[in-house]
């Protein structure tokens, strides 16, 4: 292996104390005139307060709705005062949970009936609409909503709504373990639940544990019994992660607008999945869409030929709410009012209340891990006790172990039971998982005394087979270079945070001013959307580009922009491959006829840069041939360069792309179109998911302080290292970088939202109490990106959004550990659990 | 002839409806108190509704502690949310729009160096950045995490965001013939 002297270092953009980045390239990677390289983000202008995000639109006659919230944890509401509520100055509308419009053709099972709204929730369609009587959970939407002329009566209007109903509680529970005891209140999700202990599948719940492999509840590969005889040693331990990442921390409130006019419908939408694709067409347990224009449709009871859908730019919500049934709640609910006052309007949602359905994994994992006295890990147990929310996203919470090790047996067993919580979502996916495989890493490589990078380097693999030589040769194969991602990023974060100088035995280092020192080490795969399932014959997804006289070009597709500079790598590449100059080029978010690549956030950039190349690469060759028949030469004699089509043996010999648009436009009126399938990397790719293999590998490093009086724990350096295959724009991609790393650090210290067990309400759903980190608790951190060229997408390109954010989170973990020589077994990492953990709580 | 009300609007000899006046951009507005605005309006709301400044943006709903509808009132950041309208009579105020017409170098320099993602809580930054910038136009980076402490960016852009504010502060020197940094 090459050491980092040999290596190409980028550093492209403005740093300062808390912040350097550099892009890690080998001499013989590939160097390109735009991709990779600094240019002007072309989204810019959304920062002039002149451009619309949804809560900033108004449209004539525009009503305002919103609707009542549950106070409790389960209740029903017997009965609304409607009449009085209608009689309140501003309102023009009242709707109750009992309201026959609430229903499609009169149907007893409700909207829910109409088919594509079954991932609105589970089995029961009582609850499961826009307005239910009952209420599953605090803060769910319920019994009554109100539209009104501004948001002044409108807020008015609901908080007289409150006591405007007859409530009934009803038994909840709230609590994981609780709610598997016999005698326990059964949370009453669905139809006929009798326990709280449900295997999804078997109940048929898999539209909301998406990518649940069948017998998920209940997993193994290989022999774990086998694998534990063979081990030289054992640990067992529990690690327990509470409900973090509140929803409503810092982002948009979610709204949505409809307006139906003339037998048309006008969407205005709030969601990363703004229209359904054949992505997940296919797949045995397709997960729950977000509100797409087939739904909006049915419900308006229009054709959908006469549906537009508006995205206006949205202040992002990581994935989170869109994955969940819930999102589409305020856009049937706008259609619904709209189709009853002729009016548009727009739905505000209860954002403090409502967004605690956004949360992360939580659950309590019993880990049993077998191991060799080399490091070798022979077996994995896992039992958990996980939200059934995004849990069930993989195995529970194991997936990433199985995807990214060569160990060989495991045992996973999960139960999901059902509380009176709101469904989680991930937010920034992946942290639990991160977590779960660092965990088994960090305790076996500290029961050991071993450096926990070279037990990661041991046992890399995926599916079982070590990284070397089995999945090399696979990686040759498919025609991947044979680099060695994991090495590479541990070697570059290794270097950056001076760890062969700073990591010392747990517990072996107290600082002059009586704090502990301690580094930490973590590492996972990106979660990837790989394209297995994204090429199946069936997908959507595509793109169109129009060429202007003037010379500029037009990328035309329908995609949520959620502020990953997507405008600017979609252009970056383009302008790569066609020749066309990246300022000439803009980007049509809103285009109805072709879809980009949801989920518009996850890995997005992997598919979507195969259609961009694919997209540049026709435009060049299209701009070719109609500029060889113009100046009577064959196409290979020409090329393009800065918007000039020229002959290469006589350069002087040219035509700019505007003068042969406007002098050829029949050859271009019908735009320029592609699939992205001929640029994925990678042919061959892995016909299941099973063989999609992951290559890219990531790390992170951080060091802290942690004070034993106190238990306060002082983050003193980060430093992450991403495998991303090809940096496409390297001010998005330190964005990432170093924004994952302080949503990391803040859900290992302090991100928790706390329920009251007596009530079963949160008590800190705002954010005057709720922590959200500010600039003032920046930190210095060290991004790398390290360009292998391993991931799926054009140009070996991998996704960077996720892992940050899971790595920091799970190293700072491990680094408190090397710090105070104890687990806490708890997170968040709050004082009180370090102290609890040093014995002194 | 008027007189400062007891919500700061101001009433005149006749009696007709109190009036506030507010400079807003460098433009002069007069709005009857009761009328265009009521006692109870928030200035975000006036703003907002009135006057169709949308860069003063909405996270917290009102609690007051997102930063994003800052705007300077007299030159201090305010949180819009929280300011009464009627409370601003006589008072400039300032926001994103209007620097943005003014060419005011933070906007280049947050756009410059991919200082926002989804760009929601921005213009928020970049009225607490330009009050920082005017109080202190040379900061230290620990005046810059100061300065701008009470907003919040859930994309956690602030390692940039600190770039963006020492660049427009290098860029205003050069301007005000400094030289840069």
């Amino acid at each position: 292996m090459e050491g980092a002297e040999h290596r190409r270092i980028k550093r492209p953009l403005r740093e300062n104390p808390y912040l350097v980045f550099e892009q890690w390239q080998f001499p013989e990677d590939p160097e390109f005139k735009v991709i990779g390289r600094y240019v002007e983000p072309k989204d810019g202008r959304k920062i002039t307060g002149r451009e619309l995000y949804m809560r900033d639109i108004k449209l004539p006659g525009m009503l305002y709705a919103g609707w009542l919230t549950s106070p409790y944890a389960h209740a029903l509401v017997r009965s609304v005062d409607a009449d009085a509520i209608r009689s309140m100055p501003g309102v023009r509308d009242v709707l109750t949970c009992k309201d026959p419009d609430l229903h499609v053709e009169g149907s007893p099972e409700g909207l829910a009936a109409a088919g594509e709204l079954e991932p609105l929730n589970v089995k029961r369609p009582e609850i499961a609409f826009v307005l239910p009587c009952e209420a599953v959970f605090e803060g769910q939407p319920v019994g009554v909503a109100v539209a009104a002329d501004d948001m002044r009566s409108l807020y008015d209007a609901i908080l007289a709504a409150r006591s405007k109903v007859n409530w009934e509680e009803l038994p909840f529970v709230v609590d994981r373990d609780e709610a598997l005891r016999p005698d326990a209140p059964v949370a009453q999700l669905f139809r006929g639940q009798e326990t709280n202990a449900v295997d999804p599948k078997s109940a048929g719940l898999l539209p909301f544990v998406p990518w649940v492999p069948s017998g998920a509840s209940r997993w193994e590969m290989g022999n774990p019994d086998e694998g534990f005889r063979q081990a030289d040693g054992i640990v067992e331990f529990e690690v327990k992660a509470n409900v973090n990442m509140w929803g409503g921390g810092g982002v948009e409130p979610w709204a949505a607008i409809a307006w139906l006019h003339d037998g048309h419908l006008e969407l205005w939408i709030r969601n990363q999945v703004p229209r359904k694709t054949g992505l997940f067409e296919g797949l045995e347990s397709p997960p729950p869409k977000g509100l797409t224009m087939e739904v909006a449709a049915a419900v308006a009871g229009v054709p959908l030929s006469r549906v537009k859908v508006h995205i206006p730019y949205f202040g992002t919500s990581y994935g989170g709410m869109n994955w969940n049934g819930y999102s589409v709640i305020p856009t049937l609910l706008a259609i619904l009012f709209s189709r009853r006052t002729g009016r548009p309007v727009m739905v505000l949602a209860d954002w403090s209340s409502w967004s605690g359905i956004i949360g992360e994994e939580e659950g309590r994992y019993r880990f049993k891990v077998g191991f060799k006295r080399d490091g070798t890990i022979t077996a994995v147990e896992v039992r958990s006790n996980v939200t059934w929310g995004i849990a069930g996203l993989t195995m529970p919470g194991s997936w990433k172990i199985v995807e990214s090790t060569s160990i060989k047996n495991f045992r996973v067993e999960g139960v999901y039971p059902y509380t009176n919580k709101p469904p989680a979502a991930c937010y920034k996916h992946g942290t639990t998982e991160c977590l779960v495989l660092n965990e088994v890493f960090s305790r076996v490589a500290a029961a050991l005394g071993m450096d926990p990078t070279e037990l990661a380097l041991r046992n890399d693999g995926s599916m079982g087979l070590p990284m070397h030589p089995d999945l090399d040769e696979i990686k040759a194969a498919q025609g991947f270079p044979v680099r060695d991602s994991l090495r590479e990023v541990v070697e570059a974060g290794k270097r950056a945070i001076d760890w062969d100088h700073k990591w010392h035995r747990p517990g072996a280092m107290r600082l002059p001013n009586g704090n502990y020192h301690g580094i930490g080490f973590a590492w996972c795969p990106e979660w990837q959307v790989a394209p297995w399932h994204s090429v199946s014959p069936d997908t959507a997804f595509q793109v169109g580009l129009s060429l202007n006289e003037d010379g500029t070009a037009v990328i035309r597709g329908l995609r949520a922009l959620v502020g990953n500079h997507e405008p600017s790598t979609y252009a970056q590449i383009v302008a790569e491959e066609s020749g066309l100059r990246y300022e000439d080029i803009e980007f049509d978010h809103e285009f109805q006829d072709a879809v980009l690549s949801p989920p518009s956030g996850s890995n997005g950039l992997v598919w979507n840069s195969a259609l961009m190349k694919e997209l540049g690469m026709r435009t060049r060759q299209k701009l070719l041939e109609v500029a060889g028949e113009h100046m009577g030469k064959e196409p290979g004699e020409l090329d393009v360069k800065d918007g000039v089509i020229y002959e290469k043996a006589n350069p002087g010999n040219s035509i700019s792309v505007g003068s042969l648009v406007a002098k050829y436009r029949e050859h271009f009126a019908g735009g320029i179109w592609a699939t992205g399938r001929s640029a994925l990397k990678g042919t061959l790719i892995p016909p299941s998911p099973m063989e999609a293999h992951s290559w890219g590998r990531q790390a992170a490093f951080v060091e802290v302080e942690v004070d034993p009086e106190t238990g306060r724990i002082e983050v003193k350096n980060v430093v992450i290292v991403n495998d991303v295959g090809r940096v496409v724009n390297p001010g998005s991609v330190a964005g990432q970088q170093y924004g994952g790393v302080y949503m990391g650090i803040s859900r290992a210290l302090g991100e928790e939202i706390i329920y009251d067990p007596n009530t079963g309400v949160k008590l800190n759903d705002t954010l005057a109490w709720y922590y959200v980190p500010t600039i003032a608790d920046v930190y210095p951190v060290h991004a790398i990106a390290v360009e292998t060229g391993l991931g799926y997408g054009a140009y070996g390109i991998m996704g960077v959004g996720e892992d940050p954010a899971a790595l920091t989170r799970a190293a700072l973990r491990s680094a408190v550990h090397n710090a105070i020589g104890r687990w806490v077994n708890e997170d968040p990492m709050t004082p009180d659990r370090v102290l609890r953990a040093l014995g002194r709580a | 002839m008027s007189s400062a009300n007891a919500h700061g609007g101001r009433q005149d000899s006749s009696g007709s409806p109190g009036v506030i006046r507010l400079t807003v951009n460098g433009k002069r507005y007069e709005f009857k108190v009761g009328v265009d605005v009521m006692p109870f309006t928030a200035l975000r709301e006036l703003l907002r509704d009135r006057l169709g400044l949308t860069s003063l943006k909405e996270m917290c709903e009102g609690e007051g502690v997102c930063g994003s509808c800052t705007v300077l009132v007299d030159g201090r950041p305010t949180l819009s949310c929280l300011t009464l309208a009627v409370d601003c009579d006589g008072k400039e105020i300032e926001t994103v729009e209007g620097l943005a017409e003014s060419g005011h170098p933070l906007l280049e320099a947050f756009s410059r160096n991919y200082a926002y993602q989804c760009g929601y809580c921005t213009p928020g930054f970049i009225m607490s950045a330009k009050a920082l910038l005017d109080r202190n136009p040379d900061p230290s980076y620990e005046d810059i995490v100061r300065g701008l402490s009470g907003n919040i960016c859930r994309c956690g852009t602030y390692a940039a965001i600190l770039s963006a504010t020492r660049e427009a502060a290098d860029a205003l020197k050069a301007r005000r013939g400094g030289g840069g940094l």
